[in-house]
């Protein structure tokens, strides 16, 4: 039983005409995990998401729910609930009411649905705004209220399509904490739709790089952020430097198409230290970032990189158009396919 | 990249800010917002005070002269006369409650028609067909009225389209009478009851729609608690075109209703016929004071504050 997938797509694919918004999608998503969908528009996340909740049919593929086939069921037959990014809470009715609206319809008895609702506002820290209209609460709450009522008939997957997106940045990320907390908790699969690859990293489990309808790398977030393994992941999923194989040898003196972080290289004056490999260039800009200082530099091989500098207690200012050493530490050049 | 080139658009050309006459009316009106009011409203409220308001304080002025039974001339004396006789007599009462009972039908009618086809528009259909449909649904009223009730008075015809396709299954047309002239009023004041209702399920996203039946609500309960009061004030406003035109309509009760007799019909032989101007005053009172009564009744249920 345990060993059962809480999801289980296979070749699943969705053409709307001649677009093929997702194409050939296989994924097993395990109970209780943490699972993000990150991907830049367009990539068919939502899509996806949307086949599981029942919403689309498949042209192709199937969509498995702990071991059944639920490919033809309705939205309203499967265990899954859905957290919408504009939260479709209902207008006419009060919080309480939109809260208990999934019992509501499954036949729960009046005391016993709002008792349960309450409980489900205190979960997502709501108490005493039950009485109040959608339209009364902010953005966050709303968001909150979102989360209660598809919490409160307690689903075995929860679908969350970028349910942060509209939130400014101190919430989103009081947010994010919260999300994870109740998570953790409920201990209920989260499958948690981003293309915010900060919020992918920090709250996943596992993440599952989208481009262009299919997934193109799948792993834990230090995988995906220390080994991407296409360029588009390596640029996608913060930034790097690319090397083409090409380059690598004629650069590096390395084998083989790689990339690296621009915290993984490092401004020296002088001779590079040992084990590295030094570049030499001249620095083209500065972008000061607070705690830490972006430099790009121009390689005299013929390349820009980027070097991300730590604004600790030994910084030393870097002038445009200074020659410096760029040094690599060949461990992290994180090869490509 | 590296230097902080001043590439702003080069502005500095351009003509500068002319003081005419015009731009001193506007800034002169854009402060004044109370000035600007007026001069908006001042057209409408004319056309709202003087024509409409004035029809209507005469209606009921006349309500209460009386006419001459023997010489047919208009008396102007206030009396009650009028007044009582509508609200005392049967045959009033009887008429009204036809009226009515004709207007409640027509708009359930309507409604239950209006429903479905509405929702196939305005959630099921893709976008082409659902502008042949709305055009489908206008193009009627491009015909004129009369075309369509003469139109009716031949479906409902002896031998007509109705007995033809009904005939062989047992079925008859209802010939002209009291459920010709309710069939015919339902066709004349659909598309004023399709439109408003299609207006308002527009308005309801279709997220709700999934969020509902993500929740676990079947396809029924999704309507019953999710559409049908977000829609209300479409219904409503959809029956209160055809509940109003239905108690004012004489001409389609005229052509396909036999010898039914609405209030429109009363009124109008009151004017021409008996040539009883203030006692047609008073009985077109009548469908006035319903009107109002189901604009406080829609009111009270609070059903509008949800626009
Ligand atoms: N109902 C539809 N009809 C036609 N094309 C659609 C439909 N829904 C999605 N698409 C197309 O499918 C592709 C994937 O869309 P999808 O909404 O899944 O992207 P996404 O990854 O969620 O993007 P975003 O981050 O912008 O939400 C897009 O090219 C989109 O235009
Ligand atoms: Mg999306």
């Amino acid at each position: 039983m345990s060993t059962q997938p809480a999801i289980r797509l296979t070749g699943l694919t969705k053409s709307f005409g001649s677009v093929n918004a997702v194409s050939g999608v296989n994924l097993d998503i395990a109970p209780g995990e943490f699972f993000s969908m990150l991907g830049p528009s367009g990539s068919g996340k939502t899509t996806v998401l949307r086949m599981i909740a029942g919403f689309e049919t498949p042209t192709s593929g199937t969509v498995e729910l702990f071991g059944k086939d639920v490919t033809k069921d309705a939205p309203f037959d499967r265990d899954v609930n859905t957290v919408f990014q504009d939260y479709a809470l209902f207008p006419h009715m009060s919080v309480l009411e939109n809260v208990a609206y999934g019992l509501r319809v499954r036949g729960v008895k009046i005391d016993a649905r709002n008792n349960a609702a309450r409980d489900a506002l205190a979960l997502v820290r709501l108490e005493g705004y039950g009485d109040r209209k959608p339209t009364q609460l902010s953005g966050g709450q709303r968001q909150r209220v979102a989360l209660a009522r598809a919490l409160v008939v307690e689903p075995k997957v929860l679908l969350l399509d970028e349910p942060l997106g509209a939130l400014d940045l101190k919430l989103r990320e009081q947010m994010q904490v919260e999300l994870k907390e109740i998570q953790r908790r409920l201990g209920i699969t989260f499958i948690f739709v981003t293309h915010d690859q900060e919020e992918a990293l920090t709250l996943s489990d596992r993440i599952a790089v989208f481009n262009e309808g299919g997934i193109v790398q799948l792993g834990d977030a230090e995988d995906v952020y220390r080994r991407p393994q296409t360029p588009f992941v390596a640029n996608f999923v913060g930034t790097s430097a690319v090397f083409t194989a090409d380059e690598a040898k004629a650069v590096l003196g390395h084998k083989g198409a790689c990339s690296i972080r621009p915290e993984h290289l490092e401004i020296v004056r002088g001779k590079a230290p040992a084990g590295t490999i030094g570049l030499p260039g001249t620095v083209a800009e500065t972008i000061f970032l607070g705690a830490s200082t972006r430099i790009i530099v121009d390689l005299d091989a013929g390349k820009r990189v980027a070097v991300l500098e730590q604004n600790d207690l030994n910084t030393t200012d870097t002038k445009l158009g200074t020659k410096v050493t760029v040094a690599v530490y060949p461990r992290f050049l994180a090869p490509l396919t | 990249m590296t230097t902080v080139s001043s590439s702003a658009p080069d502005r500095v050309g351009e003509s500068p800010v002319r003081a005419s006459l015009a731009r001193r009316g506007s800034v002169f009106l854009y402060r004044h917002a109370k000035v600007r009011l007026a001069l908006l409203l001042s057209a409408p409220l004319f056309w709202l005070g003087l024509v409409y308001i004035a029809a209507l304080v005469a209606l009921l002025i006349t309500a209460f002269w009386t006419v001459d039974s023997f010489t047919g001339e208009i008396i102007i004396e206030w009396n009650i006369t009028n007044i009582t006789k509508v609200v005392g007599d049967a045959l009033y009462h009887a008429v009204t409650l036809r009226t009515v009972g004709a207007a409640l039908l027509v708009t359930a009618i309507d409604i239950v028609i209006a429903l479905p086809i509405a929702f196939f528009m305005a959630k099921v259909a893709s976008r082409g067909v659902q502008r042949a449909l709305v055009i489908a649904i206008l193009m009627p009223l491009w015909a004129s009225y009369l075309v369509k009730a003469y139109a009716w008075r031949s479906i409902l015809a002896q031998d007509g389209i109705i007995d033809w396709m009904f005939g062989p299954l047992g079925g008859s047309s209802p010939g002209y009478g009291f459920e010709g002239a309710v069939l015919t009023l339902a066709y004349l004041w659909l598309p004023f009851v399709i439109l408003p209702i299609y207006t308002a399920l527009e308005r309801v996203p279709d997220s709700l729609l999934d969020a509902s039946s993500d929740l676990g609500a079947k396809t029924g309960s999704t309507f019953r608690h999710i559409v049908l009061p977000l829609i209300v004030p479409g219904i409503i406003a959809g029956s209160i075109f055809s509940f109003s035109l239905t108690l004012g309509d004489y001409i389609a009760v005229k052509i396909v209703g036999g010898a039914t007799q609405m209030l429109g019909t009363l009124v109008y032989s009151n004017v021409g016929v008996a040539n009883n101007l203030p006692l047609a005053a008073a009985i077109s009172l009548i469908p006035l004071a319903i009107i109002f009564v189901y604009l406080g009744a829609v009111r009270r249920t609070g059903a509008l504050n949800n626009l």
